[in-house]
């Protein structure tokens, strides 16, 4: 599988875009609707499929394509080409606040498994494919689902996440309990579980509900500290609520009792 | 065996890379050789490693042993290594976890007992404490309503209506009148002491506030077109006060986000989404218990009871979307049907009462923007068809 090598530029702080600079002949894969802008010469072409190569045939590329969406992403991808003779550059912008990672497949071992809908663009010839989680318990507990995303190849991918990101090594054995929903990005060699919380009065109490996503090394981990959901469910409680308007005779006065909805 | 079988995985620990580092190991007779320049701690015994499964998925071999300088883990994820590597350790026969078993926290037996039971209680128990939750929430809700007095009620109602006041354009005159006059005669005995008001709003709606404070707006009384409807509403509506709906709801949506977010801590808007859609069928229940109860009132009170189920015909005209499931009223075509089903089935003695001495065209008439510039006196007999 050949791979693009591309050279790369982050701007912002909180809300981020990634620059690419593409030689002539270099191609970029990046999720429908994630580009910003991109200059003379970059040819846009949206695929079926990830243009890694590997699926083959057309059943092949709709199985890819459907497994693709189960993932969160979209069933096309569209690829950036450089057309010109000198190097041209396309740039995608991050979907909602909080940071992106350059993430160098070939270090990592050559597959990372993400959370759903965290790939934002890569290389051409990096796959997108889904990694399913067999756990029950951790899929329905751990925070993540059953359906995560596996990255595979050797080239330069970019993910996005919210709030701040931390990478942590995990040496072999050394466990870390994540909030369930903080975990971004993980190599294949860390296990990933749930764990009961322990106490029954933490359990209730705590805001964290029943269990712990557990991570136990080795392996880099990547974690998040604000996932876009818990930010988008707490707009959502705050917004005023329209408990007047709407159809014939209303007896539910939503809004009175209000408080924290996470 | 002459030549020492190599397989290859990623290497972990002291001296290795944080996110591993790919090497070739040697699988020797004594042990295992790692084929690296890295400095590491040596070449560990087949005594000393203990072999599990672990990964993402369990996808992985995971070799691991301790060193002198700390833990070191080796990750194989070939088939053909996997196999290979098996193979000598099936010879050799390590001490080892076993590489059947799963990358579970607690590996003795004990722990593993009761991080399974505790784990079945804990999704089993709140699934079913949740179902029981829903199935029973009228008997739950009515019980917590029950503890509180019709005094605190009034207080609330007045707190939250005075709330809506100021968004609210309160009108007077021979409608708000007519309201008023109806209301009085339905609400005849009651615990609660009731305010009838009419506001100006195009939209057909009226509600209900706790503790008595019913509103009526004049796209309403534009739509309706005898008082019996208008009377039809005001039943619904004082029914509402009279079920305590507003406090049951209060008390069953609080009730359900605390189970549900109990269970399943940080799910976030799909918690609040799931919660909600609950919340909408409990109101639907409690909108078919106002529509019973109401016309119920209606007979008790002598008014004809055709009038509510003619202006939910009305109202089912004018909806043109149907949305049945999402909406918290059933569509007013089943309210209509279950109307005239409780209608049929009532004595004949109910249906002949008495019609209402309202001029109800007048009423409308003296309605703020409609298209008589001024509210005019009563209209003579002769109009009436």
């Amino acid at each position: 599988m050949a791979m693009d090598v591309i050279d790369y530029k982050i701007y912002g702080s909180e809300m981020q875009f990634v620059e690419i600079e593409l030689d002539p002949d270099e191609a970029a894969i990046g999720e429908a609707g994630s580009m910003m802008y991109m200059e003379d010469d970059i040819d846009m072409d949206t695929i079926f499929g990830d243009g890694s190569g590997g699926q083959s045939g057309f059943l092949g590329k709709l199985m890819g394509a459907g497994k693709r969406v189960l993932t969160g992403e979209s069933m096309f991808t569209t690829v950036y080409t450089n057309k010109g003779q000198v190097k041209r550059k396309v740039a995608f912008g991050a979907p909602y606040p909080g940071k992106l990672l350059p993430m160098e497949l070939k270090k990592l071992g050559g597959t990372l498994i993400c959370q759903k809908d965290a790939f934002l663009c890569a290389a051409k010839g990096v796959s997108l494919s889904i990694a399913f989680q067999k756990k029950l318990g951790a899929g329905f507990f751990g925070g993540e689902g059953f359906i995560m995303q596996k990255l595979e190849g050797d080239g330069l991918a970019f993910i996005h996440a919210g709030g701040t990101m931390r990478q942590r090594d995990l040496a072999p054995g050394e466990t870390l309990r994540v909030d369930t929903g903080c975990l971004v990005a993980m190599q294949p060699s860390v296990d990933y579980d749930i764990q009961y919380v322990g106490k029954i009065k933490t359990a209730m109490f705590g805001g964290e509900g029943l269990f712990f996503a557990t991570l136990r090394g080795p392996g880099t981990v990547i974690l998040q500290s604000l996932p876009f959901s818990r930010l988008a469910s707490r707009i959502f409680a705050a917004a005023p609520k329209g408990g007047l308007a709407g159809s014939a005779a209303g007896g539910l006065l939503g809004g009175v009792f209000g408080g924290d909805d996470d | 065996m002459s030549t020492p079988e190599r397989i290859s995985g990623c290497a972990f620990g002291p001296g290795f890379a944080g996110t591993g580092s790919r090497i070739e190991v040697e699988l020797g007779g004594h042990g295992m050789r790692l084929v690296t320049t890295e400095e590491h701690d040596g070449s560990p015994g087949w005594g000393d490693i203990s072999v599990r499964k672990g990964g993402f998925n369990d996808s992985r071999l995971m070799v691991e042993w301790a060193g002198r300088a700390g833990r070191y883990a080796l990750a194989v994820s070939d088939a053909a290594d996997v196999a290979a590597l098996r193979a000598h350790l099936r010879e050799r026969g390590p001490k080892s976890g076993g590489p059947a078993g799963s990358g579970q926290m607690g590996v003795d037996g004990a722990t593993r007992a009761w991080s399974h039971g505790i784990f079945w209680v804990t999704i089993v128990l709140p699934i079913v404490l949740l179902g029981a939750i829903i199935w029973e929430h009228d008997r739950i809700a009515g019980w917590l309503v029950s503890l509180a007095p019709v005094a605190q009620e009034r207080k609330l109602g007045e707190i939250i209506f005075n709330h809506t006041k100021a968004k609210l354009k309160l009108v007077d005159g021979p409608p708000a009148t007519m309201v008023r006059e109806i209301g009085a005669r339905l609400t005849a005995g009651s615990a609660y002491q009731y305010e009838f008001h009419v506001a100006e709003d195009t939209s057909v709606n009226a509600f209900a506030m706790p503790g008595g404070f019913v509103v009526v707006h004049t796209g309403l009384l534009a739509l309706a077109s005898s008082a019996e409807e208008v009377a039809g509403v005001l039943a619904h509506e004082v029914q509402h006060v009279e079920l305590r709906h507003s406090l049951k709801g209060m008390a069953k949506s609080a009730g359900l986000a605390v189970t549900v977010s109990l269970v399943f801590g940080d799910l976030g808007g799909i918690a609040s989404m799931g919660a909600d859609l609950i919340g909408l069928k409990f109101s639907r229940a409690h909108e078919a218990e106002a529509d019973a109860q109401g016309l119920a009132a209606l007979v008790k009170a002598a008014i004809a009871p055709a009038g509510m189920r003619d202006f939910f015909r009305k109202m089912g005209e004018q909806e043109k979307l149907n949305l049945g499931w999402l909406s918290s009223h059933p569509a007013s075509e089943d309210r209509f049907a279950a109307l005239d089903r409780a209608i049929k089935a009532l004595p004949p003695a109910a249906l002949a009462a008495k019609p209402l001495a309202y001029d109800y065209a007048a009423i409308k008439a003296a309605l703020p923007a409609s298209k008589a510039p001024a509210p005019k006196p009563p209209v003579p007999d002769t109009e009436k068809k």
